[in-house]
């Protein structure tokens, strides 16, 4: 990992954190008030409410780890804590996509949803952790270039 | 005796017997009928409603908040009108032991939920959200126009209004005001002067008006053409007014009766009432569904190149 490259890792992963925090503060609140909705960011737990808490808990440490990584990040301790948190939100934002494709084969009342029914269970709104999740595939790439550095 | 008892083995009776037998069971049956007028809050030999899910009315009393439900008003109902038949087979001098004889018989297993107290129910519960939306109304701040002179709606109206005797924990009062169509107005509310105007009804008594009375905005329920089957009006003459009507059109007026209520209690408002709009179903959100269903086939398809190749690297 180069210098030019650590420095965007440092900047990007401050921001990623920043991001994960206030999203894991927005989900704490959502989860004392009973959630919300808001636009496409789904803090309402109507899937699973007794998980909300588990979420917000989760995105904070995501925040905290991400954030914690990015002084000396060229180092492999300091580089896994943010493989960790990348790690945590791929479960939780795994989990939000495979209840979804789950929930989209079956219909209300037949054994198979229609096209209309099917597409429409894709439709926002979505969790944090799925805003978060294309953000987190970064961290492959200093994953590569970790190994590259090891051959 | 013994040319007596003779006779009635052979089942042989003197005219006499006969005639006082006759005679007897004509008077029995005449005094029957005085004490089994059907009282207009129930019908008698009529089915249970259907399973039915109502939300209650919510309004504050005094600063108390207060949740009326459709079973609190047909108890209330059941209970004056019991009360109206005690006051009237004492006025025919029955004995206490007889007049309880007979509510019990004429009233075992009313719920006192007619159609006239499930139609004013629904019309209140439609008239208050409409006005006062997700606000909790002060029972003062409530006034009702009612076209219905019926007990059962009337009743139900006194109940939320707190206008009615022996209304539960009661601390201010709504208003209720009963003008008929013909712009006749009633203010004697007792269940023996409503029976004068419950003659001829038609479907323009299918109506109340609510009114926020802080803000004087009103909300005027009608009962749309078609929620009333044809002919109910008729047969409820024929059986309830003229008694004129036949085994056969009571058993129809008694179908029709609980077609009423059951709409009353199961129907959704923009059915019954005139001038409720159907809310729109919300349109599924096909394309972002699309789009994102688009984009996680292509993810997954990436990562699945991605392992591939390094798969192949490695080997």
């Amino acid at each position: 990992m180069n210098e030019m490259e650590e420095k965007f890792g440092q900047i990007y992963f401050t921001i990623l954190g920043a991001v994960a925090l206030a999203f894991g503060a927005m989900e704490l609140i959502a989860s004392a008030g009973g959630g919300f909705t808001w636009g496409i960011l789904d803090s309402s737990g109507a899937t699973d409410p007794l998980f909300l808490p588990w979420r917000a808990i989760i995105l904070l440490s995501v925040g905290f780890f991400y954030l914690s990584s990015v002084k000396d990040f060229a180092e492999v301790h300091q580089l896994a804590k943010a493989v960790m948190a990348s790690i945590m939100i791929w479960i939780v934002a795994g989990m939000a996509i495979w209840t979804r494709i789950a929930s989209s084969i079956p219909g209300e009342e037949t054994w198979f949803n229609s096209l209309e029914g099917f597409l429409a269970s894709y439709a926002p709104p979505y969790c944090p952790e799925m805003f978060l999740l294309p953000f987190s595939l970064v961290i492959v790439y200093y994953i590569m270039k970790e190994k590259e550095a090891e051959k | 005796m013994k040319k007596e008892r003779s006779k009635m083995r052979s089942g042989k009776l003197p005219l006499k017997a006969v005639a006082v037998t006759i005679m007897a069971l004509v008077l029995m049956a005449l005094s029957t009928a005085s004490f089994t007028i059907p009282v207009d809050a129930h019908m008698p030999g009529a089915k249970a409603p259907p399973a039915f899910e109502l939300s209650p009315i919510v309004i504050t009393d005094d600063g108390t908040e207060v949740e009326i439900t459709i079973e609190d008003v047909g108890n209330y109902h059941n209970e004056r009108m019991k009360e109206f038949k005690r006051d009237m087979l004492k006025k025919q001098n029955k004995t206490e032991e007889e007049i309880d004889k007979i509510i019990e018989k004429e009233f075992a297993g009313a719920t006192g939920i007619c159609p006239c107290l499930s139609f004013a129910f629904r019309a209140a519960l439609l008239g208050i959200s409409e006005l006062w939306g997700d606000e909790i109304p002060e029972r003062a701040d409530i006034k009702f126009i009612t076209r219905r002179p019926t007990p059962g709606a009337t009743q139900c109206l006194q109940y939320i209004t707190g206008t009615g005797p022996g209304v539960p924990d009661v601390k201010s009062k709504g208003e209720l005001q009963m003008i008929l169509p013909d712009g006749t107005e009633v203010t004697d509310l007792s269940v023996k002067n409503l029976k004068k105007y419950m003659v001829d009804m038609n479907l323009s008594n299918w109506n109340i008006v609510i009114i926020r009375k802080s803000t004087g905005d009103e909300f005027e329920v009608q009962v749309k053409e078609g929620v009333i089957p044809e002919g109910f009006f008729e047969l409820r003459k024929k059986v309830k007014v003229e008694k004129t009507a036949t085994p056969e059109e009571i058993e129809e007026f008694r179908t029709q009766w609980e077609a009423v209520r059951d709409a009353f209690l199961t129907q959704p408002d923009w059915e019954l009432f005139e001038g409720v709009e159907e809310p729109e179903e919300e349109e599924s959100d096909v394309v972002g569904g699309a789009i994102f269903f688009s984009i996680l086939v292509i993810g997954l398809g990436l990562l699945l190149v991605l392992s591939l190749r390094v798969r192949v690297k490695v080997r």
